[in-house]
């Protein structure tokens, strides 16, 4: 008689359990749910409070437009304050509350979630970070770097480099300056392939968390080593203490290019301003400034609703990559809206694939030509270079993509390795 | 050749400006025999008002300072009349918790009262190197040294040759024979914190020029620990000297060593020393030889 009751307690028990679980499931019904793992706070923090905003912002403009397909968005934030465990925690958060995508922040956090993505058949996307890897659809159908890679990045870097230095390599010499982690570290193999290519010297120069001291590296790059160029990437604090120590050793900060999270107005502003900064230059992977409509858009909704557009959208470059980075995802779930029926149920399985057929999509410019197919999730790898001018990120190069057939070889290697 | 004296330059100026923030540690540690454990965050506070003064009010430097140094010691002779002053008599570990606490506390008020964006103030002075032979000095650098050199000397003459200064050693070496003597033993402990207010409030507009205003420049204040356990934690040469060292080997340690390690051993080298100097002489080079247990 006891095993019966209890059995039946269990019974209710799960029956109450798998409801709780399916409830947020159905919530999906109305809204589609997307989460955001942000940085607000924590150590790369001046990222978080601006790109985030960007996020939002798109999403609240699709919605105030009448959603997607006419569905509307939900975008539900979480801060990880650039820790893995509290990524990996926020993950589970957002899975729960019925999430068809992620949007990641953080390489060591993609690392840390990319085989979950695919068991659960979540996609998830990691602009400008790591894993490079990540770019072979084939092997990691679940993660979209959707932006230049690290890997990109590098290439693209020593293209700059080389067309800076009059269009030969051989003989030079490139300083690699970077924030000692797993984001730090990936473009090395690039680096290290090139400089033979080409026949640079390399060397490398670490810099440990949080980054806000590297006395001992410039001095070594600018007065030892006597760098030719400098490729810079660093993150959070570091870009702008970078900036300061170059200035302060007398180091040309022409010869300094920055990969994607080195180079916002808030990494200038932190280190003394643009005029302390002329000269520097930063690779981009979403467009820079005002001049886009999507930003004309949102300062109207916001006008609509009796508000000024926030300060946020001053700070043009996480701003823009918090939008390039939200149109990614709403383009994603057009698609597989337009695939299933607007009605339909989508489920990550139908947003990844959703993914798979971006083409076309470039904000007026914000965008790079990007094409995002089943075996390509990096999308070509494009870039666009600023240099610091009369105080201000001026565009010094349309969108371009460097040395493809050494990216693919890398590529190809690594999917070897497993 | 060149890029060793080019490091010990560089690491003889910051360790300087290590030395003004130990000198924070000493002048509690000689007043009241306590650690603060939040003198990093006293410099951080400091520099987040500076930041605040300076870049959204946009009021001149000079006021800025005057500013930075009037709520700095309102705020050091508030804590000790309201946390720290009803400890008095207590068992001196609640006096370190106490501070560990506030160094919590700040941080996480800090950015919520300020705000998360990193701020840049400069020191009057040119953001070009002055090129000396081998030597690239740096202005700013060049600056913070000065200024830890001339209230190091400052503090020095005070605790010598003033009559407050030698009150307060007695406060710091027995609080109730001082007393019996006459010594109103509160008041100098509010004065003793009202100096680290002083000098955090100068540490903070120093540092927070050199790296940038935001919740980070609290990081300064680990890195002073070996500097005063190597100094000595109740001696104001003991601050100069341990700054001296401790700015030194980091910056060598960071030129020779990283390149075959792969960095970072400008964090880990200080405190290296700091655990020999504690095998060794845990009084540190300067300090009295008096051992507790903490």
């Amino acid at each position: 008689m006891l095993s019966v009751r209890l059995s039946g307690a269990a019974a209710i028990a799960a029956g109450a359990l798998t409801l709780g679980l399916a409830l947020p499931a159905m919530a999906q019904q109305k809204e589609i749910v997307v989460g955001v793992q942000c940085d607000r706070t924590g150590a790369t923090q001046t990222v978080g409070v601006v790109f985030c905003p960007g996020n939002h912002d798109y999403v609240a403009l699709i919605n105030s437009r009448g959603g997607v397909e006419g569905r509307q968005i939900k975008a539900i934030e979480i801060d990880h304050e650039y820790k893995v465990p509290q990524g990996v925690e926020s993950y589970e958060r957002h899975k729960k509350e019925g999430a068809v995508s992620i949007l990641l922040y953080g390489t060591p956090h993609t690392q840390a979630l990319t085989a979950k993505m695919r068991e659960d058949k979540i996609p998830g996307t990691s602009p400008g970070f790591g894993s490079a890897a990540g770019a072979d659809g084939q092997r990691y159908p679940y993660l979209f770097p959707v932006a230049a890679t690290y890997w990109s990045q590098a290439a693209a870097a020593v293209k700059f480099t080389k067309d800076k230095l009059g269009g030969n390599l051989k003989g030079k010499k490139i300083a690699y300056l970077f924030y000692d982690n797993p984001a730090g570290k990936e473009p090395l193999v690039i680096l290290e392939d090139l400089a033979k290519l080409e026949g640079f010297e390399l060397r490398t120069f670490a810099v440990p968390a949080p980054g806000v001291e590297m006395g001992p590296q410039v001095l070594d790059i600018a007065q030892r080593f006597r760098a030719d160029y400098v490729i810079a990437h660093l993150f959070g604090r570091s870009p702008s203490v970078s900036i300061k120590e170059f200035k302060r050793v007398g180091y040309p900060l022409s010869k300094v290019v920055s990969l994607v999270w080195g180079g916002a107005e808030a990494d200038l502003a932190a280190a003394g301003g643009g005029a302390i900064a002329e000269g520097y230059n930063t690779i981009q992977f979403a467009g820079v400034g005002t001049d886009y409509q999507v930003h004309k858009d949102i300062a109207e909704m916001y006008k609509k609703q009796g508000k000024q557009p926030p300060k946020e959208m001053a700070s043009t470059v996480y701003y823009n990559r918090g939008i390039f980075h939200m149109a990614t995802h709403v383009e994603a779930i057009r698609n597989a809206l337009k695939a299933k029926g607007a009605n339909a149920q989508i489920t990550g399985e139908d947003v990844k694939n959703g993914f798979e057929k971006i083409k076309g999509v470039t904000l007026g410019g914000l965008m790079p030509p990007m094409e995002l197919t089943p075996t390509d999730h990096e999308g070509g790898g494009w870039v666009q270079i600023f240099t610091v001018k009369g105080g201000k990120l001026t565009k010094a190069s349309d969108w371009f993509r460097a040395y493809p057939d050494v990216i693919k070889k890398h590529i190809e290697a690594d999917a070897k390795k497993s | 050749m060149e890029f060793f004296l080019l490091l010990m330059g560089n690491g003889i100026l910051i360790g300087l400006m290590y030395s003004l923030i130990a000198l924070g540690f000493v002048l509690v540690y000689k007043a009241t025999d306590a650690i603060n454990f939040a003198q990093g965050e006293f410099v951080m506070l400091s520099a987040l008002i500076a930041g605040a003064v300076i870049v959204v009010a946009g009021l001149p430097f000079w006021i800025a300072v005057l500013i930075v140094l009037a709520a700095m010691i309102g705020f050091s002779f508030g804590l000790e009349r309201v946390v720290l002053r009803p400890l008095l008599g207590r068992p001196i570990v609640a006096v370190i918790m106490a501070t560990i606490g506030l160094a919590a506390i700040l941080r996480g008020l800090g950015p919520f009262i300020f705000g998360v964006e990193t701020r840049s103030i400069s020191l009057p002075v040119s953001d070009d190197p002055i090129i000396l032979g081998p030597f690239f000095l740096q202005p700013v650098q060049l600056t913070g040294a000065l200024v830890a050199l001339m209230f190091l000397g400052g503090f020095t003459w005070f605790f010598l040759k003033s009559r407050m200064g030698v009150a307060m050693r007695a406060v710091a070496d027995n609080q109730q024979v001082a007393s019996a003597m006459g010594i109103n033993v509160e008041r100098y402990f509010a004065l003793a914190w009202a100096m680290a207010g002083i000098v955090a409030a100068l540490g903070g507009i120093v540092w927070g020029s050199m790296l940038g205003i935001d919740v980070h420049v609290a990081l300064v204040g680990l890195k002073v620990f070996p500097v005063v356990i190597l100094g000595g934690l109740d001696s104001i040469p003991g601050a100069v000297v341990g700054g001296l060292i401790i700015g030194i080997v980091e910056n060598v340690a960071a030129g020779y060593l990283d390149p075959y390690v792969g960095g970072g051993t400008k964090d880990f080298a200080p405190y290296v020393l700091m655990i020999l100097a504690l095998m060794v002489r845990p009084y540190g080079i300067f300090g009295k030889r008096k051992i507790e247990r903490v």
